[in-house]
């Protein structure tokens, strides 16, 4: 609306132009301040009223940050939080959205906390892609904490009753006060340089902020970051998140869990083991079955009796020969007999004394010639005459050519 | 396949020898030698297991130099 010049806004459009103005110029705010009250809502909001000598200033957690806040507010507390300004439409009232709160004291750790862990975020110190896996079965675990206290005792524990054949390389630091975190860092470089480990467990018990504070140093979390054994932490509480442990292959809860995580048990390796091994011999096993039904079948093969069969073959051809042999040589032997008999009998037809027994003679002279005609003889001549039982002695009376 | 090689190694080759010994069309041959390499691992992997030592040392850095102390030693 414009009415002489003057543009004229609604309730909402003057709401809505501070509102971004707010948002734009008060964002990522660190302020401090009391608590002057504090209302938890059903909801999981939390609205309180900070205040100092002067002024007062209106705030709200919303429910997601609520929830991960690491100290309760109460009234009376003084806080350091980091936030942004906004403003309340239905209320025209400016509040502060509080992201996180910090006993004052702290918040300045916690403010260079944040940058830090922004900055190394950036790097890619927390990347999931730099992630070393944690062998299952390591020989050698390195282990930093202190010698004393329950975190080493812990582990050790575990790891003497999971992983008996795992052996610990202890280096003791100081995980407390000024040094620490150069003993802590320090001591990650040597294992690294000393080589000869799998993991390597950085540890420390439950402790107030400022105690668990050298594993926010940035040198610890380079450490951490740039080891080539794979790095289990395990600091503090399951509640306080350091640096390292972002930067850590893998963040364990407890030093128990770490050590748990860090080997597997004897035990169900050795189950595994013989599960392989009960694989192993049962496929060789199959394998031999298979291959002994392939040699049955084979053997059930008529290829395999072929030898066999043509034998037999042969053996019917020969005996078949044999008797046509047989019969071949006999039955010309009979034919044979049979002509030789033939023959015989002309033979014998011929011979000159069948002839006899039937009633002729054989005349012969005196100088055994055969006579065929008279003419071979004169009158008086001695003629033999041969019949069949014997001879007779004449002599020629007369002889008489007769055309036979 | 040595002694000194890691158990993780040495249990991911034994992996390999059974899902080969489990393929189809395998050897006679090669599963034998299949079965003895696996038999050979297998008794790595448990020598390592039995060798209950649970050796406790602490490093110990004299004259840039590194030593291994038996027990746990105070920094």
């Amino acid at each position: 609306m414009n009415i002489a010049g003057h543009s004229i806004l609604t309730i909402t459009q003057v709401a809505n132009q501070v509102k971004y103005t707010l948002e734009k110029n008060y964002a990522n705010l660190w302020i401090q301040g009391e608590i002057a009250s504090c209302k938890p809502y059903p909801s999981g909001h939390i609205y309180l009223t900070l205040k100092d000598g002067q002024s007062e200033l209106s705030a709200v957690i919303f429910s997601p940050y609520a929830k991960q806040l690491k100290h309760k507010p109460v009234s009376g507390l003084k806080v350091t939080v980091n936030g942004d300004l906004s403003l309340y439409s239905p209320r025209g009232q400016f509040q502060l959205q509080i992201r996180n709160l910090y006993p004052t004291g702290q918040g300045e750790l916690w403010l260079a906390y944040e940058a830090l862990k922004e900055k190394l975020e950036l790097e890619g110190l927390f990347s999931q892609e730099s992630k070393k896996q944690i062998p299952r079965f390591p020989r050698r675990i390195g282990i930093i904490t202190s010698s004393e206290g329950a975190v080493l005792r812990d582990i050790i524990q575990v790891l003497n009753r999971r992983a008996p054949h795992v052996s610990c390389l202890i280096y003791p630091v100081s995980v407390q006060g000024q040094y620490a975190a150069g003993e802590i860092s320090k001591a990650i470089e040597s294992m690294n340089q000393y080589g000869e480990m799998d993991t390597l467990i950085v540890g420390r018990g439950g402790g107030s902020l400022e105690d668990l504070w050298c594993f926010n140093d940035e040198q610890v979390v380079r450490a951490i970051f740039a080891s080539h054994i794979p790095v289990i932490t395990a600091i503090g509480h399951e509640t306080d998140t350091t640096l390292s442990d972002y930067a850590a292959d893998y963040r364990a809860p407890t030093p128990s869990a770490a050590a748990e995580i860090a080997a597997e048990d004897r035990q169900e390796t050795i189950q595994f083991l013989d599960n392989i091994s009960e694989r192993i011999y049962s496929a060789s096993k199959q394998m031999i079955v298979v291959h002994n039904e392939k040699i049955d079948s084979f053997h059930k093969r008529h290829g395999f009796f072929k030898p066999h069969l043509v034998l037999e073959q042969w053996d019917e051809k020969l005996n078949d020969f044999n008797r046509r042999l047989k019969q071949s040589t006999q039955s010309t032997f009979i034919s044979q007999k049979r002509k030789v008999d033939s023959l015989q009998d002309k033979i014998l037809l011929l011979n000159p004394k069948t002839q006899l027994k039937r009633g002729f003679a054989i005349a012969t002279d005196s100088k055994n010639n055969i006579i065929f005609s008279p003419n071979q003889v004169k009158v008086n001549d001695d003629v033999t005459v041969q019949v069949a039982r014997g001879i007779l002695k004449t002599k020629v009376k007369e002889g008489k050519i007769q055309n036979v | 396949m040595s002694e000194k090689q890691p158990f993780e190694k040495t249990l991911s080759d034994l992996q390999a020898i059974i899902e080969e010994l489990e393929s189809e069309n395998l050897s006679l041959d090669k599963m034998v030698h299949l079965f003895e390499d696996g038999m050979k691992l297998m008794k790595i992997c448990r020598t390592q297991l039995d060798e209950v030592e649970n050796r406790i040392t602490t490093l110990v850095k004299e004259n840039d130099e590194f030593s291994e102390k038996p027990g746990i030693k105070q920094s």
